[in-house]
């Protein structure tokens, strides 16, 4: 047996973007139909707390899913047209991203058992991750190509966006890793690093 | 006897990405590529045209095709009001946010004002804010309904297909199929789960917003260990057998073959792109000159 890095499990890492991916797309889609504001955005989005929970656990995997996610559940079945869905969709993956990055790099614990870990949850899950998410995924629906007025983009639609996120990150996302991460660290899914 | 002369036994349904179609449905025999190019156009053409009369030729046209699919209203009729629903408050939001100059104020007053400010909440309606929600109303029910009809009439098969040739990469392919396959599954578990959960006692519709989230948080648990234990056997059952996801090479289980009806579709989706789109700048042409001898 060699005692050299293991390669990258390609196999587990794309079907867990499968699988997660079709997770957040009900959310995504439960999300918009049930508290819709303009196309593709919701007013309380369930599928956020899990996009959080899931770049905490599977890094840049989770980020790719989210992608997928919103793509079809906030996208398609929000009505947002496809040219313009390939790139907006890029909110949810940036939402995932940064608390990926925040958990990963500064190596915070998923089961947020510090003062530290709550501190890269907040900064990086509930704030920054949001306020570019939000502001990628407001101002895309109406720039480059305008599909919503602009009068729209920042009220309601940001003010919507991120407070709504914030709120349900705040709320549900501790939940899901304080309760899950025990399980999912044993898990094969699970990735050490970012990658 | 080989693997070729094993004939199944006909069903009368077949599994859509949503729910089952009927077999003999003329949609199915199409080439996955002719309904993703039917979906690209309609997609295209709810965007580009800004006339309402078109727009609604153009959701005349997508309920044909669900006529045409043969797709039992029963089955649809839980989506088409919750899209109805949601096209409705895209609607509504529009026309309480939208500042657009129009020739008839409808409403103009502040919901609130933040003192010596011009900043507040300004609900400013006229005629050309109508017709903006309007316009987004029509380009969402447009939207959501061919997307709707697509994907209750694509199996997965289909999509991995559709995507491999126009040129996506097989480990994307499948990962975006796979996640279409587990909405379906997840929808059902999700339903599962609540369910259980009200028979248990609790009550999801008691108590505010910060307690009902976290009454749906703890729902969840279950969601996330059955998806923990689907990408594990997913990854078995991929691996027992095989299949490289990083492999390149071209492998088909199905045949998809190009017939005539898939010529028809194309020709009749190329045709409705140019005259709709020609007939939106006849439209906008004659809007103009309409607007000159008024003036």
């Amino acid at each position: 047996m060699s005692g050299g890095k293991e390669a990258i499990p390609y196999t587990t890492r794309i079907v867990t973007v499968g699988v997660t991916g079709g997770l957040i797309a009900v959310l995504a889609a439960f999300g918009v139909m049930a508290f819709p504001i303009v196309p593709g955005v919701a007013g309380i989005y369930p599928a956020i707390a899990f996009i959080v929970a899931f770049g905490a656990w599977f890094g840049v995997w989770a980020a790719i899913a989210a992608y997928i996610g919103c793509f079809i559940g906030a996208g398609i079945v929000g009505g947002v047209p496809l040219a313009i869905n390939i790139y907006w969709s890029l909110a949810d993956f940036w939402e995932a991203l940064i608390p990926a990055i925040g958990f990963k790099v500064f190596k915070a614990d998923p089961e947020l058992k510090t003062a530290r870990d709550w501190i890269i949850f907040i900064v990086f899950g509930v704030i920054l991750g949001n306020l570019i998410g939000g502001l990628w995924g407001s101002i895309t629906l109406a720039w480059p190509i305008q599909f919503i007025a602009w009068e729209t983009v920042f009220v309601p639609t940001f003010v919507a966006w991120f407070l709504g996120n914030v709120v349900v990150t705040i709320v549900v996302s501790p939940i899901l890793l304080r309760g899950l991460s025990k399980h999912i660290k044993r898990s094969m899914a699970y990735t050490e690093g970012l990658v | 006897m080989s693997s070729r002369d094993i004939i199944l036994e006909e069903k009368k349904y077949s599994r859509g990405y949503l729910f089952y179609v009927v077999e003999d449905s003329p949609v199915l025999k199409l080439n996955p590529l002719s309904k993703l190019y039917s979906l690209i156009i309609m997609s295209i053409l709810a965007f580009l045209i800004f006339d309402h009369s078109l727009l609604f030729i153009l959701i005349i046209i997508t309920i044909t095709l669900f006529f045409i699919s043969r797709i039992p209203l029963y089955m649809i009729k839980k989506f088409i009001l919750a899209l109805s629903g949601m096209a409705l408050g895209f609607f509504l939001v529009n026309t309480l946010f939208t500042h657009i100059d129009g020739e008839i104020v409808y409403i103009d007053f502040y919901v609130f004002k933040i003192p010596y400010t011009n900043y507040g909440w300004h609900i400013y309606i006229t005629d050309a804010t109508l017709r903006w929600a309007g316009l987004i109303f029509l380009r969402t029910m447009i939207l959501v309904w061919i997307s709707l009809w697509f994907l209750v009439v694509t199996r997965d098969t289909d999509i991995i297909y559709a995507l491999r040739r126009i040129g996506l990469p097989r480990s994307a392919a499948f990962a975006f199929a796979l996640s279409l396959r587990s909405v379906s599954m997840f929808y059902d578990d999700f339903v599962t789960v609540v369910e259980a959960m009200k028979s248990k006692g609790v009550n999801f519709s008691e108590g505010g917003l910060v307690s009902r989230l976290k009454k749906y948080g703890r729902a969840m648990f279950p969601l996330v260990l059955l998806a923990l234990r689907r990408i594990e056997e997913f990854t078995k059952a991929i691996e027992s057998r095989g299949f490289s996801i990083k492999c390149n090479r071209r492998i088909l289980y199905r045949k998809y073959s190009i017939s005539k009806l898939d010529f028809l579709f194309f020709i009749t989706f190329t045709a409705l792109f140019i005259i709709m789109l020609d007939l939106s700048n006849i439209i906008d042409l004659l809007s103009i000159l309409f607007l000159w001898w008024r003036i």
